[in-house]
């Protein structure tokens, strides 16, 4: 039976982040009416192949804010999840936690409820950073959050610091860091602030009022951390991901590995191994197609092979261990090693500085048992190489 | 039909002043097409021809018409192309011809390439019919323009007819005055067969067909004929006047006008200013024909997409079938692959050429810049042509290189002309001397090296002029110019496609220039660029592209895998747009953006 991952999307905050594109709304008043949407969502798809067959290993409370969710609520989901789905005895369930919501709800009743891993949008232990991205939380908050669900008994615990703040300084980011991983959270991801289209950050950049860090400093922002980060013994398995040994995100790593999985709650979206599909990012509408009794479905695209190979890639290369030349060949019927040579060939720029050979540690690509991956530089180009190995590979 | 009820004729007008519009009018007043046929324009038959207001390509049509002798007489109109690029097509016309209408805008005046082409229907002895049209427009300045015509031509201010064709005014009395005035035809009939051929047409049922004008004898089907030039003999298929369709004959007699389909497979065959006689009774010598065509503005085509080669011979050989002055010969570049040099009579030709090829063709082209054709004397004593800058010998081996100059003449109001005179300063220009047509009018000559004016000195003239001014070339020498070759090297290596011949002065400003432009359309790549301009091994600029730092998405999970896989796909279609300079991506841009520099 497949192993699939299941994602619910929880669509509520108390305020909305200048720089955060996920769809959320700030008025809480549809919430009861969404949980009971959601637990008919759940219900409509006991039924419904492929993903009523799949057994999920792996649940995951992201949002928004699911911490706006009391434990008896998320408790009350989880039940229904299992009453619908095949669910395998090890399942991670991750909830993301906002510092600034936690205050009121104690952390054990969470773990009681099923939760046994957080992640704690902590975003930076630096106040003026908080303030930039306009976070509810201050620093202090965000420390305590992590103290109280180590405290709580939470043993699998993750926390997101963003870098590349304008504004923010080298030696700032260091302490950021160096202030995480003395907390001793298992997992850490380490994202550099993206300027998406339609946020408030964005409209201040083009206003001129923002002004983004340089590409230089960036880049050494992400290079000191990641160092600070494997010094303190963490391991670096995706681009912005660092886990303790053991502590990896099984449902992330399910995205990038290219299994299915269910996306429930507006906006969210699923994949069953050969078409996507999303939920509408509307809560009032999603409630609408619910009472009804349809799917929240917007729309879905059919994937062609060349597409699921695409994206294969452009996953995989995301990932530090790399992509496995037989897996890839098991799942496009094409060779990998082959094609990344003709690849390299092809791009001119890349040639010249790493050449492509199953022992040879290059400057961009390389291969580590077995695998084809990107080395340091590389990952610090993922965009620009991703580009080049998709017109010749996928 | 009798040659005296028989009258060819062509129009010579400036661009906008109402040929066509008048032409319809001609047509329909003769009824030689119905209301349903009745479009407007009838005779620019080419989408661009519509859209830009102007006459390509030459086209022929006869008409039927009843004058007030109850007499039934045949009209030919010749039409005849009015830019000054197309100046051997009027030539072509004008030798088929009797008479002309000169055809005047009763608001601007007579125009520099009016002039042109009324000189050569002087030259070759035709009938000039002057006819001030547009004068219901409230800026006509009627009798200004009459004295324009009389100062021109010499006529009587009363042979001078004033017309309306927009709103149908004094098309009467053209026609009467075409009857009246232009003398028939006088060829022999029982003399062997002469027929000129003026233009030809491929059709892909029928072959080349040949638009002639019989000047002496007779064509018919079934009859063997000869082609003088080509040497070749093939039998008649059908003849016939040209209508909107073609109109089978039984013969095409002494002084008519019309087609021969005589299996020529190839518009080569028929070949513009060849004569036609019978094979079984030649006449001893031929028509005089016409000056060979010859390019003066040269530019590589090549498809942006390497496997659209073929499609390109293809749609150039098409082209080539109805446009004899179209030349292309293969060219290969490192930059750009396998394309075509072609030679074109000048700017608006390269340009619609071009159009033709993307419109009708759907064709994606990456064009050079456009250079001219220069004389190189080695130090060995050779004498090279060149039209190509990659074929420029290396500086050390060149004694000497000849550009080719044009004289010109700029008509203008004569406020623009201490405007006109700096522009030409800054082309080089040399001035010969002003003719003042009236007191406010002015005729400027000048030589220019033609390298000076292929670029954009005619929107330059217009603008400078707030449209008044009107510009007409003609080739006059080579002489001896100060040129070097300047190289655009992308790290270190030339980029032959971006190589262009330019005046010494000239050269610094653009390559800083060009180089400034790649700096923008040159994305970013894992490495550093250099983008220099170099003289021999001299680098006269020089640009950076910095490299990538850091170009990594943040984040990619569930609900972001699709948007970051449709981004791919759109930077994979135009990967497929860039081309591979070494290595450096350039993309196609970058090619366009140096024509304007």
């Amino acid at each position: 039976m497949n192993r699939a991952a299941l994602y619910i999307h929880f669509p509520f905050c108390k305020h909305k982040c200048n720089y955060c594109d996920f769809y959320s709304i700030t008025n809480q008043s549809l919430k009861l009416k969404y949980i009971s949407a959601l637990q008919k969502e759940i219900k409509l798809y006991e039924k419904n192949p492929p993903f009523g067959g799949f057994s999920f290993s792996t649940l995951y409370f992201g949002g928004g804010t699911p911490s706006l969710l009391s434990p008896q609520e998320v408790g009350k989901i989880i039940s229904s999840i299992r009453q619908a789905f095949h669910i395998t005895k090890d399942i991670e369930i991750s909830m993301e936690a906002n510092p600034g919501t936690l205050e009121s709800a104690p952390f054990e009743n969470y773990l009681k409820a099923g939760v046994n891993r957080l992640t704690i949008g902590t975003q930076s232990f630096n106040d003026r950073d908080l303030r930039f991205l306009t976070r509810i939380h201050s620093a202090a908050q965000a420390e305590n959050a992590i103290l109280s669900a180590q405290k709580a008994g939470f043993q699998n615990i993750g926390i997101d610091l963003i870098f590349a703040v304008p504004g923010q300084t080298l030696d700032g980011w260091e302490q950021n860091v160096r202030k995480a991983t003395e907390l001793k959270p298992q997992h850490i991801s380490m994202y550099s602030l993206t300027f998406e289209e339609g946020t408030p950050l964005t409209k201040a950049l083009r206003l001129g009022k923002v002004e983004k860090c340089s590409e230089e400093l960036e880049r050494q922002m992400y290079l000191l951390g990641k160092q600070l980060l494997q010094n303190a013994g963490y391991e670096h398995y995706e681009i912005s991901n660092f886990a303790l040994p053991g502590f990896r995100s099984h449902h992330n790593q399910k995205y990038w590995d290219g299994s299915p999985y269910l996306g429930l709650g507006p906006s969210a979206h699923s994949y069953n191994g050969q078409s996507r599909q999303w939920n509408i990012a509307d809560v009032s509408k999603y409630l609408q197609y619910l009472e009804k009794g349809n799917l929240p479905i917007e729309s879905e695209e059919k994937m062609s092979r060349e597409q699921q190979k695409l994206e294969l890639l452009l996953l995989g290369l995301r990932r530090v261990e790399g992509i496995n030349p037989e897996q890839w060949e098991k799942r496009t019927g094409s060779d990998l090693v082959n094609q990344t040579q003709k690849a390299i060939k092809k791009m001119g720029g890349l040639a010249k500085t790493a050449s492509f050979s199953p022992s040879f540690e290059d400057k961009l690509l390389t291969t580590k048992n077995g695998n084809l991956c990107l080395t340091q530089e590389g990952l610090l180009l993922y965009d620009t190489i991703c580009m080049d190995l998709a017109e010749t590979i996928a | 039909m009798d040659q005296e009820f028989i009258r060819n004729f062509c129009i010579i007008a400036h661009i906008d002043h109402g040929k066509s519009t008048l032409a319809d009018r001609l047509l329909e007043e003769t009824g030689t097409l119905n209301k349903n046929e009745m479009m407007d324009q009838v005779l620019d038959s080419m989408d661009l021809e519509r859209e830009r207001g102007i006459t390509i390509k030459m086209h022929a049509i006869t008409m039927e018409y009843k004058a007030a002798d109850h007499h039934n007489y045949l009209l030919n109109l010749i039409d005849t192309p009015g830019h000054v690029d197309f100046n051997y097509e009027v030539s072509r016309s004008l030798a088929a011809c009797e008479g002309a209408l000169l055809i005047v805008d009763a608001a601007q005046g007579i125009e520099a390439q009016t002039v042109t082409n009324l000189y050569l229907a002087i030259e070759s002895d035709l009938e000039i019919i002057p006819v001030i049209n547009k004068i219901d427009l409230p800026s006509a300045q009627v009798d200004l323009v009459k004295n324009q015509i009389v100062e021109m031509i010499g006529c009587k201010e009363e042979d001078i007819l004033l017309a309306s064709a927009k709103v149908g005014i004094g098309i009467k009395e053209i026609l009467s005055a075409i009857i009246k005035r232009v003398p028939p035809p006088n060829g022999e009939a029982d003399a062997p067969l002469r027929a000129l051929i003026f233009d030809s047409m491929f059709n892909s049922y029928r072959g080349a067909l040949a638009y002639v004008r019989v000047f002496e004898g007779a064509l018919y089907a079934g009859q063997q004929i000869h082609f003088f030039s080509t040497g070749k003999t093939l039998e008649v298929q059908e003849v016939g006047f040209l209508r909107l369709q073609q109109i089978p004959q039984k013969i095409l007699s002494a002084g008519e006008v019309g087609y021969v389909i005589s299996g020529a497979k190839e518009v080569k065959d028929t070949k513009v200013g060849d004569t036609i006689t019978s094979a079984d009774h030649p006449a001893a010598e031929p028509l005089p024909g016409y000056r060979d065509v010859k390019s003066m503005v040269y530019s590589g085509l090549f498809p942006s997409d390497a496997e659209k080669y073929e499609d390109l011979r293809a749609a150039l050989a098409k082209l080539k079938l109805n446009d004899s002055a179209l030349f292309y010969e293969p060219e290969t570049s490192i930059a750009l692959g396998f394309g075509f040099r072609c030679g074109f009579l000048g700017l608006l030709h390269m340009e619609i050429i071009q159009e033709r090829l993307e419109r009708e063709y759907q064709l994606d082209l990456v064009t050079t810049v456009p250079n001219v054709e220069f004389h190189v004397i080695t130090n060995r004593g050779e004498k090279l042509v060149v039209d190509n800058p990659a074929h420029l010998p290396p500086v050390g081996d060149i004694a000497r290189v000849d550009e080719p100059y044009i004289t010109s003449s700029i008509l203008t109001p004569t406020e623009y002309i201490g405007n006109i005179m700096s522009l030409a300063m800054e082309r080089r220009g040399v001035y010969l001397n002003t003719e003042y047509i009236d007191e406010t009018r002015a005729n400027l000559h000048y030589e220019f090296p033609l390298a000076e004016v292929i670029f954009d000195f005619y929107d330059r003239l217009k603008s400078l002029t707030r449209g008044y001014a009107s510009f007409d070339y003609e080739f006059l020498c080579y002489r001896e110019g100060n040129v070097v070759r300047l190289d655009i090297l992308l790290n270190g290596d030339p980029i032959d496609a971006l190589s262009v011949i330019v005046h010494k002065d000239k050269a610094y400003e653009w390559g800083r220039k060009v180089c400034d432009k790649l700096r923008n359309l040159i994305p970013r790549q894992m490495f550093q660029v250099a983008i220099q301009a170099a003289i021999g091994g001299k680098i006269i600029a020089r640009e950076t592209i910095k490299p990538l730092r850091k170009n990594v998405t943040a984040k990619c999970y569930g609900g972001d895998i699709s948007r970051k896989r449709k981004l791919l796909e759109k930077q994979k279609e135009g990967k497929k747009r860039m081309k591979q300079l070494g290595k450096v991506e350039v993309p196609q841009e970058a090619f366009l953006a140096v024509l304007k520099v």
